[in-house]
């Protein structure tokens, strides 16, 4: 308001000095917001904010995710090693590995996703096993497993025991070093 | 509970303290929403999101924030898109504000040369994200050479976003909150990943427009794919188009067909699903899936969706547009769908209100295990009402057949 009073008050010579200033003043702005983003981003990659780290892999199962009585869990792995993924074995008759709550134990349906097939399942009132292997070469990484089911209650929990897991590479062997992750400890998660 | 209620209520007062914003090139856009359950309580939460813009010539650079109660401050995400000199560029960066991490950065510039359009996208996944670390770019070369449309992508360690591939969400796995990005970083600091090159405009006689695909990645052939779009049976009321794809990892042929009948106001979508043999390449049959019906005349629009094989074949949820889509897809795009609904009769009106359009949508699913009355599921009403050019209100109710399971309700207010 103040600058527009001098402009319409001062000499052609004054407004045409008021402008180039105001323009200087504008690009010293542009350059200098510029320049700070610049040096922002620079930190920020320097700092390791944009590189890439090293993690064991990774077997991410998933939050129940509810809609009315359906529901359904996505079961994923990230970066597995020596080919990728070709089996995965949870618990087994008797040992079940994954426990459920608030879920109907005889609605649990199983997909395989990205190659995987479904060998062999059994639900009852105690939990579930699940033997599934790759039709194809191993995922190294992305979901494996879909499964969807009737939610009974208001609290709906699908936990997996990590001790009764055993993962096989597609060349041959067992992947002993490896990480569970829910979505307590992966807040986001990229499909 | 009170103390975040408050909260809240303060974030929108500051909210509408912003419309001073609204002189210039600015722009905003807030949008409030509640959930409750039947006893009252807080279930789906209260979420909010601010998305705020200012437009410097061509370039709008934007600023979109999302709360929830409950999780907090979920997402923050930057961007811009416009017209610089004879590039179109478009960014987005992505942040999770309560965990304070980087999540997602995509950049994509776009430049038509000589008659050739060059894209080049690049994406970076954080850390933080379960699939990440990742980055990749990738180079896509499109245009003309005769009749023929060619167009080549090649892969550096990223996929984009095309009819066969559907880019990555990145998902709040608590609440399956999603923020979709057409570049996908797969591979973390690798060179060549994939090249697909795909020639269209291949004309047979009565096939229409023919469109050969071939995928390559760094370990040889990945898979081949034919599209026949239009093809011509004579009869001019009906649409064709039908794709074959070999998965040369998988060994394995997916035939995809696609019929549409359009007579006056009706249109049918018949949904088949190709039944193969015991023995490889052997093709058994076709099968009906599914079909839809759709009517619309004035505003007023009419379908009917019916799951015939409903081992294959499921109805995807409002979110997912309420289609017909064959098991195998769903899972592969990831859209949420009902397993045992079996039927959706769909009425929708839309009309002038007065400030702008308002709309009523009435969604009812039939179940295949018969329930209440003729096997009636669930039904929900949803209405949206627009106050001004400003202003839009919504509200939506969900009945079960074990009774009201949800009302929501939202505000949106623009400057």
């Amino acid at each position: 308001m103040c600058m527009h009073a001098i402009y319409v008050q001062g000499t052609s010579e004054e407004r045409h000095s008021l402008s180039s200033f105001v323009r200087t003043r504008r690009a010293c702005l542009l350059a200098g917001g510029a320049l700070g983003g610049a040096i922002v981003l620079g930190l920020a990659a320097c700092g390791g904010f944009f590189a890439p780290s090293t993690e064991l892999p990774t077997l991410y199962v998933g939050d129940v995710q509810a809609s009315g009585t359906y529901g359904y869990v996505l079961v994923a792995v990230v970066d597995m090693p020596a080919g990728g993924l070709a089996a995965i074995q949870f618990g087994e008759v008797g040992s079940a590995a994954i426990a459920l709550s608030d879920i109907d134990p005889a609605s649990v349906e199983i997909e395989g996703v990205n190659g995987f097939v479904v060998l062999a399942e059994a639900f009852g009132p105690v939990g579930g096993a699940v033997i599934a292997a790759s039709g194809a070469d191993g995922v190294v990484g992305g979901d494996i497993l879909r499964f969807t089911f009737t939610v009974t209650g208001d609290n709906p929990m699908f936990v997996v025991t990590k001790a009764s897991v055993r993962l096989a590479s597609d060349e041959g062997e067992f992947v002993t070093a490896w990480t569970l992750r829910t979505s307590a400890d992966a807040v986001y998660i990229a499909r | 509970m009170g103390g975040r209620t408050i909260g809240v209520l303060a974030l929108g007062i500051a909210l509408f303290g912003l419309s001073g914003l609204a002189a210039g090139p600015w722009s905003a856009e807030w949008t409030a929403g509640i959930s409750l359950d039947p006893d009252s309580t807080l279930s789906g939460g209260v979420e909010s999101t601010f998305l705020l813009g200012y437009a410097t010539g061509t370039v709008l650079w934007t600023s979109d924030s999302e709360f929830r109660l409950g999780v907090g401050y979920l997402w923050q995400e930057f961007g811009v898109q416009g017209p610089v000199g004879a590039f179109e560029v478009q960014g987005d960066v992505l942040f999770g504000p309560s965990t304070t991490d980087f999540l997602y950065a995509q950049a994509i510039v776009r430049l038509r040369l000589a008659g050739v359009d060059v894209g080049f996208f690049y994406a970076v996944l954080g850390d933080a994200v379960l699939g990440g670390p990742a980055d990749g770019a990738v180079v896509r070369l499109a245009g003309q050479v005769g009749g023929f449309e060619i167009a080549s992508v090649t892969e550096l360690g990223a996929r984009i976003e095309d009819e066969e591939f559907h880019g990555v969400d990145i998902v709040h796995g608590a609440t399956g909150c999603h923020r979709h990005y057409a570049t996908d970083p797969v591979v973390p600091g690798e060179g060549f990943t994939g090249e697909k090159l795909s020639v269209g405009g291949l004309g047979f006689a009565r096939m229409g427009n023919v469109r050969a695909i071939v995928y390559l990645v760094a370990d040889g052939l990945e898979c081949l794919a034919a599209k026949f779009e239009d093809v011509d049976l004579g009869i001019s009321w009906i649409e064709t188009d039908l794709e074959f794809a070999y998965d040369v990892e998988a060994k394995n042929v997916a035939v995809t067909p696609s019929v549409a009948v359009h007579e006056g106001l009706l249109c049918v979508e018949p949904h088949l699903g190709v039944y193969f043999g015991a023995r490889e390449w052997e093709i058994a049959g076709f099968g009906l899936g599914g079909v839809a019906l759709v009517s619309s005349w004035g505003g007023a629009t009419i379908r009917s969706l019916t799951v015939l094989d409903p081992g294959r074949f499921v109805i995807t949820t409002q979110e997912y547009g309420s289609v017909i889509e064959s098991i195998e897809d769903a899972v592969e795009n990831g859209d949420l769908y009902y397993p045992d609904y079996w039927e959706l009769l769909s009425i929708e009106f839309v009309w002038g209100g007065c400030g702008g359009q308002d709309r009523i949508l009435v969604d009812t699913y039939f179940n295949r295990v018969p329930s209440g009355v003729s096997g009636w599921a669930r039904s929900s009403v949803e209405t949206s009402v627009e106050l001004s050019a400003a202003t839009d209100l919504s509200v939506r109710v969900a009945v079960t057949t074990g009774g009201v399971e949800r009302v929501e309700s939202g505000i949106t207010l623009r400057w």
